[in-house]
């Protein structure tokens, strides 16, 4: 008999109707023309063979209708009737398929919130950063810039408040500094006296507190022991006079200017906690007339040096000391 | 996803960390840039003026003759008033002065011989609230109207002076 799958004779009853080739079992009590039901016709490449036709337009409807092709090239070439049994080992159900892969989207439909809402806090906290930085600059410019400070007037003679200590300011007098060779002729050396009184508390920042003389067009900071001496010095001798005798002088008052001075770096310092009578030292212009002296209290508002308060003490120039 | 979510939580929380320590600086920063009395101007007004002959105790680098023939001494003085609660002080001059064309402007100086080492000049302050004045001497060219000024230290902008 010939086999209706691969076409190969043999031997029916050696081989029981079992195609020795490829396998299949030829039943010829059920060998049926099909094809009248199936309305398209194909051409198996000569092959004659009921089951290998039925084959190609199995296959050719599931192309037709179906979206998944369900069959493998090899069953083409023949093969049992039962082809979703045969292939199903090889090709997975489509439904099958269709769930599997559902699985990987409905985990991917699990948003992750935590990374979208780090961003967010991560942009905010910079947007944040910006803007307060730019406000807190603004903050401490406006508060440099605002000048507004509590002004005091004392006289001479009266006592005053500033800096947690109590002043009197006796008077002030200009300095003969005819014999000196470190002032020019258009200025003159102002001396300004100073009684701190006694107190049990003192400041023991050694900060520097501001004290200057105003003559109406200048205000001019009060001078340092370096530059009293520089002042206070004799590069030559005058004319007249015995030369030892003026040199006596001159390093007799320097010593006497020294000791007494006053600067703003320590007019309040501890050392002055049982009261101290000093001098205050200026260098303004020779045609100045009455001055004023004034002493700053500083602060800090939100970390910023201000001026709190400023005490002025108006003063006439006494003659040459 | 585990790991994602690890690593979004720990770079923000770096940023944020990161955030604190940038405005801690700049903060700090800004203590001192805007805390400087050069950074403000002063100037509130000037008046300018010829003088007949060079004042008394200032140097100049050309000859006599050229000064009184070919330029002229100018007198500026300028109203300054303090603006910030730091005293502001000047050391040398105030200002750069340039001509028409950009050129530069001879200023005077005083001459150390006359005014001494421990003169005045280097203890004029402005504190806040008060004003005060402040002379420079230029030598311009005979027939110059126009010339501008530049503060030697702080904001450098540009004042027209005319005479």
């Amino acid at each position: 008999m010939r086999c209706g799958r691969c076409g190969k004779h043999f031997d029916e009853e050696m081989y029981s109707g079992i195609c020795p080739k490829c396998g299949h079992f030829n039943n010829r009590q059920a060998e049926y023309d099909v094809s009248k039901y199936f309305s398209a016709k194909f051409d198996d490449g000569g092959k004659t063979s009921t089951g290998a036709q039925e084959a190609k337009q199995h296959e050719k409807l599931h192309e037709m209708y179906d979206k998944y092709n369900m069959h493998r090239p090899a069953a083409r070439q023949g093969g049992t009737g039962n082809y979703h049994q045969a292939n199903r080992p090889a090709q997975p159900n489509p439904y099958q398929r269709n769930v599997t892969q559902t699985k990987p989207r409905e985990k991917e439909r699990e948003r992750n919130i935590v990374t979208p809402i780090c961003a967010i806090l991560a942009v905010f906290a910079i947007a944040v950063t910006v803007i307060a930085g730019n406000l807190k600059k603004r903050e401490i410019e406006e508060i440099y810039r605002t000048v507004d400070f509590d002004q005091e007037t004392a006289e001479a003679g009266q006592v005053f408040e500033v800096n947690g200590r109590l002043l009197l300011v006796e008077g002030a007098e200009v300095v003969d500094t005819s014999m000196m060779s470190g002032i020019a002729e258009a200025e003159k050396l102002v001396a300004v006296t100073v009684e701190i009184l006694p107190s049990e508390e003192w400041d023991s920042d050694w900060a520097y507190h501001t004290v200057y003389l105003s003559d109406g067009s200048a205000c001019r900071q009060c001078l340092d022991s370096y530059a009293l001496e520089s002042i206070v010095s004799l590069d030559e001798f005058p004319a007249s006079g015995d030369p030892y005798d003026i040199m006596e002088k001159i390093y007799d008052m320097r010593q006497s200017m020294v000791e007494d001075i006053l600067t703003g770096s320590d007019y309040l310092n501890y050392d002055y906690g049982e009261g101290k009578t000093g001098t205050f030292y200026f260098l303004i212009d020779k045609g100045a007339g009455n001055v004023t002296i004034s002493f700053d209290q500083e602060g800090t508002k939100n970390g910023v040096s201000i001026l709190e308060k400023r005490v002025s003490v108006p003063l006439v120039l006494g003659e040459v000391s | 996803m585990g790991k994602m979510k690890i690593i979004s939580c720990v770079s923000c929380a770096i940023v944020v960390l990161m955030c604190l320590i940038c405005y801690s600086g700049y903060v700090s920063q800004q203590y001192y840039e805007v805390c400087t009395p050069y950074g403000y101007s002063p100037i509130t007004g000037y008046e300018a003026k010829v003088l007949e002959e060079i004042p008394e105790g200032y140097e100049y680098h050309i000859s006599e003759y050229a000064v009184m023939e070919e330029m002229q001494v100018v007198e500026i003085t300028w109203e300054l008033t303090g603006v910030v609660n730091e005293s502001l002080g000047i050391i040398g001059n105030l200002c750069y002065y340039y001509g028409e064309n950009g050129e530069w402007i001879d200023i005077l100086e005083k001459d150390d011989d006359y005014w001494g080492e421990a003169r005045s000049d280097s203890y004029n302050i402005i504190p806040p609230g008060e004003s005060v004045l402040w002379r420079e001497y230029v030598l311009v060219p005979r027939g110059m109207k126009t010339f501008s000024a530049q503060r030697t230290m702080g904001e450098n902008e540009e004042l027209i002076i005319e005479l």
